[in-house]
């Protein structure tokens, strides 16, 4: 549906990291992260509202 | 074809099969829901067809809950189009209604309203008048996945920007029944703000569309803004149906995919 709204899905991550698992979890963070500066800021920073007005 | 649902009807009433039947008729020029009851004459009694076929249509269905939950030992007949069946069955599933208290008289929609509507099943299981129309698959959904993304985002934003919340959509949903409703949960939606959080507020109602839109299309009818909302939630159901193999209320006693802790087949 994001990307059926014209909203990059790679902005969207679900990822299953047991609570045992620190370290992927900072990986799974760290990479995300990183991935979303690649990407830049999201489109719907932008307040469509003000618009209308 | 009005002349045989009428001898069904008066058929149904006559026997005492039923106590009423929610169909349409024509008052002061207006097209309005109406419960026909014994001994009353059929003769106001329409189809809904205007300038076109199907230019009234209401959510018979959802008026049908709130007679059952008025009246639960009553049996009550219904017109039904092909989208109203799919409510049926869909509203059986969710036990809003039960299947032995519904008596339903299907018409099936003509070619131009099955096209109108891209509707993948223009006519009910069972047929009192009309012919079976060709179904037809969404143009509309394609159209705007051939776009290129920030296209589609700019077409939505552009739309879902006209939203008055008026809730309008909800309000004719025949599968909207819930007593809490999560877009009137100010945690989740904010009071007072116009538009509502966009795209927040459609993506929400998109998603508890999943399993239930029937596809309609009175949402669409419905807004004063003109928000292609048929088209979003289309898209849903099409997502159903090519990862899970499902389509809303196109067989009786079929859950939704999302409300099944079984494996489901056909799952990509």
């Amino acid at each position: 549906m994001l990307k059926f709204s014209g909203i990059d899905d790679a902005r969207l991550k679900a990822s299953w990291v047991s609570s045992a698992e620190a370290p992927e979890l900072v990986h799974e963070f760290a990479t995300f992260i990183r991935e979303l500066r690649d990407l830049g800021p999201s489109p719907l920073r932008q307040d469509y509202r003000k618009e209308l007005a | 074809m009005i002349d045989s649902i009428k001898d069904k009807v008066r058929e149904l009433l006559d026997s005492g099969e039923i106590k009423g039947f929610l169909g349409l008729a024509e008052k002061h020029g207006h097209v309005a829901p109406h419960l026909f009851q014994q001994g009353e004459d059929l003769d106001i009694m329409v189809l809904g067809d205007g300038a076109h076929p199907g230019d009234a249509r209401y959510p018979l269905s959802k008026y049908l809950i709130n007679l059952y939950r008025a009246y639960p030992e009553e049996t009550f007949g219904i017109l039904v189009r092909g989208c109203d069946d799919r409510a049926l069955k869909t509203l059986y599933t969710w036990n809003q209604l039960t299947p032995n208290k519904v008596i339903p008289v299907g018409i099936a929609c003509p070619q131009e309203l099955a096209d109108a509507c891209e509707c993948s099943r223009p006519y009910p299981d069972d047929i009192t008048a009309g012919e079976q129309a060709e179904p037809r698959l969404s143009e509309t959904v394609d159209t705007i996945d051939n776009l290129v993304l920030t296209d589609r985002f700019d077409y939505w934003m552009s739309e879902f920007v006209k939203c008055i919340k008026c809730y309008g959509c909800s309000n004719i949903c025949p599968m909207c029944f819930c007593n809490e409703c999560s877009l009137k949960c100010d945690d989740l939606i904010k009071k007072g703000e116009l538009p509502p959080e966009i795209p927040v507020f459609h993506h929400t109602r998109a998603m508890h569309m999943v399993g239930r839109c029937i596809d309609c299309g009175l949402c669409e009818e419905a807004c004063p803004s003109g928000i292609p909302l048929r088209t979003l939630y289309k898209k849903v159901n099409t997502i159903l149906s090519s990862n899970f193999d499902f389509t809303t209320g196109m067989r009786r006693g079929q859950r939704s995919p999302l409300n099944s802790l079984e494996p489901v087949k056909g799952n990509k």
